[in-house]
């Protein structure tokens, strides 16, 4: 296998400062599924991008331990960037043996075959700025080539379904898109389509939006979804009007988190959404492709009917 | 046999990538099953709760709709609903149209199945199944080989205050085979792994948490739970689970009293399947809720 050190490990994550979010991410030197890997230090690094995809640096976040874990305050940790809006970071963690041993953690390495470092994810967690003892978190990686072009195969695209678009008199929900890669050559903008639908599957709107290289774009569901249609889903017995999003994009593979808000409340939930072909177990990933970008297609033209209505 | 089988799948050039890929679907010695032959489903496990402070809603979205936007994918859908020690207490079968998402709230299910009386559970584990729709069948005749589908739903938790937490699937149990009525079991027997969660612990942060377990196999299976702080301190506790059952580990102040409260770290021991990793149910002194694997 052959990455370069910094990608083997790495979660994006989305600093929101517009949602009045602080981020912290909690990185473990820890094999997750246990006895792969015995526990050793791992150096973690912060890569920042400007709300515009701009690389604006790399932090070194020291070395975490052995058996160990440490919770990164990461809002705190970019504020001297001076960002005010919303932006891309990037969590890396590189094994001091095999940084050790190859030195350059940029530089693609040849790893003996069956370096396995899969299911080693960050946790990521939202906690409002400033208040409330309540946070939402969850765990998630990407693979250590991510929206990278290979050869031979077709560009990477994305299909999105959620059931968890909520809304209510004191809960919002917001769709964050992030659009990254472990090519620090990825120069491709992000088209994400999507539409909306009720519980009993009657559209009620659809969007576009552009996702820079690096960068990320938040979806405020409750500007999206017309106000007739909250009230008409909306459930008598908890308040909650739900409803079910379906995405494409045919550029590039984008990253989805799902942030269930209720500031009144004090609570928040986060999720990311499965990989569409984890749904589908087919003997060959021809099969499974085909029925994927067969869908996307098909999207793409009930999203556009959607939107013209 | 099956990690070797995945790191060489990992190595490999692409067309014996993808001939690995097929042995590992297909054959019965890989999983200790029957091969996974013509057409089917395959279904997780998750865990519910409705105490009368937290209530559970399954989201019954048809995703085959998903996959064939332009097919009629009307279909069936079938809640089950087990207690903490894995016996069924409750199911019910509903209608899902095309593009359709049905909300399910369990304790209208509870008081449908069992009635309002007391002695249901407050929690326990629940299966979900979505028939595939005649059309969708129709369309993949032309696929080569066995095709299933991983029901890979997300769970909502809501408060009294109606605030919604989501969790989703991580694992597999149960394998419904278009033309059979007998479910396999996707673990036929528990396989004992451990597993270190990565999320960093401060026990001070919660008014309780939850850590929860579920057995997926057809046997009874011991799991344990160690908690540990920075100065190698740790409790302990262990559980004995049902097929099909649930078990919660309550941490709080008190259980976690005499460890260093602000840098904890979790170990599950005698996890029964590969992937079984803890949902992490937390609870904050404000009545928050949030939900994770872990």
């Amino acid at each position: 296998m052959r990455v370069a050190l910094v990608n083997l490990i790495s979660t994006p994550a989305a600093v929101l400062p517009r949602l009045g979010l602080d981020l912290s991410i909690g990185l473990s030197s820890e094999d997750p599924v246990v006895g792969r890997h015995p526990s050793e230090p791992y150096d973690v690094y912060l890569s920042v991008y400007a709300p515009d995809g701009a690389f604006a640096g790399r932090l070194e976040l020291g070395r975490i331990a052995p058996h160990r874990r440490e919770l990164f305050g990461v809002s705190a940790l970019v504020r001297p960037f001076r960002f005010d809006d919303n932006h891309l970071v990037v969590v890396q963690r590189v094994p001091a043996s095999l940084a050790d041993r190859y030195g350059a953690i940029d530089t693609p390495v040849d790893l003996p075959a069956g370096t396995d470092y899969l299911m080693f994810r960050a946790y990521v967690q939202y906690g409002y700025t400033g208040g409330g003892d309540a946070h939402g978190g969850v765990i998630y990686e990407i693979p250590e080539r991510f929206n990278e072009p290979v050869p031979g195969k077709l560009p990477p695209a994305v299909l999105t379904f959620t059931t968890k678009i909520v809304i209510s008199v004191n809960v919002d929900t917001h769709v964050v898109l992030l659009n990254c890669s472990t090519n620090p050559g990825h120069r491709t903008t992000a088209d994400y389509a999507f539409a909306i639908y009720t519980g009993v599957g009657v559209p009620v709107a659809a969007g576009r939006c552009a996702v820079p290289p690096f960068g990320l774009r938040v979806l405020d569901l409750r500007d999206v979804i017309p106000d007739g249609a909250v009230v008409k889903a909306r459930d008598v017995h908890d308040g909650l009007s739900h409803f079910c999003l379906y995405g494409i994009c045919e550029d590039a593979t984008v990253a989805i988190i799902v942030l269930n808000l209720a500031p009144a409340l004090g609570g928040l939930s986060v999720e990311h959404t499965h990989p569409t072909q984890a749904y589908l177990m087919a003997e060959t990933s021809e099969a499974q492709q085909r029925i994927k970008r067969n869908a996307i297609t098909a999207w793409r033209r009930v999203i556009a009917s959607v939107a013209a209505q | 046999m099956s990690s070797m089988l995945s790191v060489l799948r990992r190595a490999a050039p692409r067309p014996v990538k993808t001939a690995l890929k097929s042995l590992m679907l297909g054959t019965s010695w890989y999983r200790g099953l029957p091969p996974l032959v013509g057409r089917g489903t395959v279904q997780d496990l998750y865990y519910w709760v409705s105490d009368g402070v937290t209530e559970t809603n399954v989201l019954l979205n048809n995703f085959y709709s998903v996959f064939f936007p332009a097919l009629e994918t009307a279909t069936k859908g079938s809640l089950t609903v087990n207690d903490p020690r894995g016996r069924r207490v409750a199911a019910t079968t509903v209608a899902v149209g095309h593009l359709e998402c049905i909300k399910l709230t369990l304790s209208q299910v509870l008081r449908d199945s069992v009635g309002p009386q007391g002695g249901t559970p407050q929690f326990g584990s629940l299966l979900i199944s979505l028939t595939i729709p005649p059309a969708v069948l129709d369309e993949l005749a032309g696929v080569e080989g066995a095709f299933y589908f991983w029901h890979r739903f997300y769970i909502e938790y809501v408060t009294a205050r109606s605030q919604p937490a989501f969790v989703h699937c991580v694992d597999k149990a149960l394998i419904l085979r278009h033309g059979h009525h007998r479910p396999l079991r996707w673990y036929p027997r528990p396989r004992r792994r451990d597993w270190a969660p990565e999320m960093p612990l401060n026990i001070e942060e919660y008014r309780r948490l939850y850590v929860i377990l579920m057995n997926r196999t057809s046997r009874a299976s011991t799991v344990a739970l160690v908690v540990e702080d920075s100065g190698g301190l740790s409790r302990e506790a262990s559980a004995t689970i049902p097929p099909n059952g649930v078990h919660r580990f309550e941490l709080n102040r008190s259980v976690l009293k005499g460890l260093s409260p602000r840098a904890l770290r979790m170990r599950v021991s005698g996890l029964p399947t590969t992937w079984a990793r803890p949902v992490l149910f937390k609870e904050f002194e404000n009545g928050a809720i949030s939900v994770m694997h872990c």
